[in-house]
């Protein structure tokens, strides 16, 4: 057992928040007249306040552990993608096959950014790659995919500081990537990594969907709300899902060019960003 | 009663973070303790009636280290680690519990881990009167606690 110190780590912890009673707190403050010791131990809690400030920034914490406890995880089960926002301000998120997202992550392709996006600058958007038998390739804009393609979401914030990222695909449905396993309810839209490209840590694989999936990143430099945009997202996947399940003619075929193309009606202050991926057959 | 986890996180953050770097030394290990503290936190928030965050922040923190340390069964790096792994390792019924029985404890202020208090008492140094007055109980049920906690490590050690 280690020698017994007259003040606890956790009453000097308590001193320098401010919570200890009048007598108690008298008593902390004569010892620091007296104990050289101690002084310097309430000095190591001040710098450290700083460091871990600096290191951990609320900003950036705490809309990871909101989106962690919605995922209902512990640390028991948590993987070193999800300890990241420690370490890297980067999202954490889960999609569908996570067991695909080890060998795209481990792509050289996502370190090297394509032409276009690096004429796009500082403006926050999405990046799709698509895993190939010998590594990936980034998809433009209205590039067709199929049934079984293993897909790799990536984002640059530029100058946004929050961010959602959803999809909705030919059928209708309506899937968040970011926050991942959104139900609905209030929940702050997560902080966004400043230094771009940042990779999602899984993958995901395109189902039998037909005519085409949509992927959006709505931003703002302000925190909002997850549930302003779901509103929007969930009107897009109604129109979406109508337009498949429509008789064909010109109001369908325009409710079905509004779900591929149409910009989303979003709050004051959001932006969007939103890149289509055609569906094959 | 609502949760402002913004506000608690800045305040009490790097409290947490210091608290399981000095229980489990290992940074990464600590980070995710400190980590799950505020999941925890955030999970049970609708359960949350302590008026007291540094010390119910400070309890749940050691708990959750001493989870983790129990399921890495990791080698102590010296005496008091030593110590602190014979605490974490004691295998008790509210152990198997502990992830619910003492975070409703923690939240509710009826029960705390015995395990937390042992590690408050003879690893941090705290006196009993200390102990009792963060987790909540009197000295003498402190004290009662700690001895049981004792006969049990005794039993575990002979069996």
């Amino acid at each position: 057992m280690p020698e017994k110190q007259k003040i606890s780590d956790l009453t000097l912890e308590q001193f320098h928040l401010g919570e200890l009673g009048a007598a108690q707190e008298r008593r902390v403050r004569e010892e620091l007249e007296r104990d050289e010791e101690l002084r310097g131990r309430l000095a190591r809690i001040v710098r450290s306040d700083e460091q871990i400030r600096a290191d951990y920034p609320a900003e950036r914490v705490v809309p990871l552990l909101r989106e962690r406890a919605l995922r209902g995880e512990s640390a028991s089960d948590s993987r070193a993608a999800d300890r990241r926002p420690w370490r890297i301000p980067t999202l954490a998120w889960a999609i569908p096959v996570a067991a695909m997202a080890l060998a795209l992550l481990s792509l050289p392709i996502f370190l090297r950014p394509s032409d276009e996006t690096r004429l796009k600058g500082a403006a926050p958007h999405l990046l799709v790659f698509r895993k190939t038998p010998t590594g990936a390739e980034e998809l433009p804009p209205g590039a067709v995919a199929k049934k079984g393609d293993v897909l790799q979401l990536s984002y640059v914030a530029g100058e946004a500081k929050y961010g959602v990222i959803f999809s909705v695909d030919g059928r209708g449905t309506l899937t968040w990537h970011v926050p991942s396993g959104y139900r609905g309810g209030a929940f702050p839209a997560p902080a966004l990594d400043p230094k771009g490209p940042a990779l999602l840590p899984n993958a995901y694989e395109l189902d039998d969907a037909p005519s085409f999936e949509r992927f959006f990143l709505v931003y703002s430099s302000k925190p909002f709300q997850v549930a302003d945009v779901e509103r929007v997202a969930r009107a897009l996947a109604r129109k979406a899902a109508s337009a498949q399940s429509g008789t064909q003619g010109a109001a369908q075929a325009g409710t079905q060019a509004g779900a591929q193309a149409g910009a989303l009606s979003l709050p004051r202050g959001l932006g969007q960003f939103s890149l289509l991926v055609k569906k094959q057959g | 009663m609502a949760l402002d986890v913004d506000a608690l996180y800045r305040k009490y953050g790097p409290m947490v973070i210091r608290r399981c770097r000095a229980l489990l030394v290992d940074e990464e290990q600590a980070l995710d303790a400190a980590q799950e503290t505020f999941v925890k936190l955030i999970r049970y928030q609708h359960r949350l009636t302590d008026a007291a965050p540094s010390s119910m922040l400070y309890t749940m923190a050691t708990n959750v280290c001493l989870n983790m340390m129990r399921s890495a069964r990791r080698r102590p790096l010296n005496a008091g680690e030593q110590v602190l792994e014979h605490i974490a390792s004691v295998d008790d019924v509210e152990g198997r519990a502990l992830d619910r029985t003492v975070l409703d404890g923690v939240f509710r202020r009826e029960r705390a881990s015995t395990k937390t208090m042992a590690v408050m008492h003879y690893v941090d140094g705290m006196t009993l009167e200390e102990v009792a007055s963060h987790v909540g109980l009197s000295v003498s049920g402190v004290r009662k606690r700690l001895r049981q906690l004792k006969e049990r490590s005794r039993a575990w050690e002979e069996a």
